[in-house]
């Protein structure tokens, strides 16, 4: 399970550092987690994947568009969210859950899917227009 | 053959650098072995994960600093092994230096402040 969880997080990694790479990563992250334990081991490849993942990644669309598109529309959701709350008398914490779950996370998410499809259809086009050039 | 550099050892190197270019001053170490290594080193202050280490292993390679090398023949086939290069033994004694320099610096600058007060 850690394998398999750790490989699909290989993907957010830039391509040419998972090709070369990325089998030995995966060895790595096994036997550490043998010898670490897998709690520490995580929250390690977690870390990275904001200080090395994210940042190798700045020059790829298809992940700096639908991150920004989903910080961006979460931004404006939570601030949607905190007017109407403030205009609530009493609030619970099941209708923060889910306020925040339904209002902010899945509108955010749905946000970043779209401009997913939209940069990978329009980076196919390109290249299809340079391949006919 | 070594390749031989010209250029500057750039200075102060970053610290997931220094502590794979010491981990690899005792001998030819695979990626886990190095990560290992470079904990004991750090006293286990500095946790160098896989992405952290194989990004800081492209760049010394990038940089001649470390380079590939064959590993035992009854090794795991699927490890790489390292080794320091000219450039990275010169690149690493610079970084001691410097550290040995502000260390001496920092305990007279120690003593001064005692004297002082």
């Amino acid at each position: 399970m850690n394998a398999w969880l750790y490989r699909k997080l290989l993907l957010l990694y830039p391509q040419d550092l998972r090709r070369q790479f990325g089998a030995e990563m995966m060895l790595a992250f096994a036997e550490d987690i043998k010898s670490m334990g897998a709690h520490r081991v995580w929250w390690c490849a977690l870390r990275e994947l904001l200080t090395v993942a994210l940042p190798g990644q700045r020059s790829n669309p298809c992940v700096v568009v639908p991150v920004l598109s989903f910080v961006l529309a979460a931004l404006s959701q939570a601030a949607w969210l905190w007017i109407a709350l403030h205009r609530v008398a009493h609030v619970d914490n099941a209708l923060l859950i889910d306020s925040i779950r339904l209002g902010v996370l899945l509108p955010s998410s749905l946000n970043a899917v779209v401009a997913l499809v939209v940069t990978r259809v329009l980076a196919h086009y390109s290249i299809t227009a340079l391949q006919l050039d | 053959m070594e390749r031989l550099t010209v250029e500057q050892p750039e200075s102060p190197l970053a610290p997931a650098a220094f502590l794979i270019l010491f981990a690899l001053a005792t001998g030819d170490k695979h990626g886990y072995a190095i990560m290992q290594e470079a904990r004991k080193i750090s006293d286990d202050a500095f946790q160098i994960g896989p992405a952290t280490l194989y990004t800081t292993i492209q760049r010394l390679l990038d940089s001649d600093r470390i380079r590939e090398v064959p590993g035992p023949r009854d090794g795991d086939t699927r490890r790489k092994y390292y080794r320091l290069t000219a450039a990275g033994k010169s690149a690493l004694t610079a970084e001691l230096a410097r550290m040995e320099a502000m260390v001496r610096k920092s305990k007279a600058m120690r003593l001064r402040l005692a004297e002082s007060s």
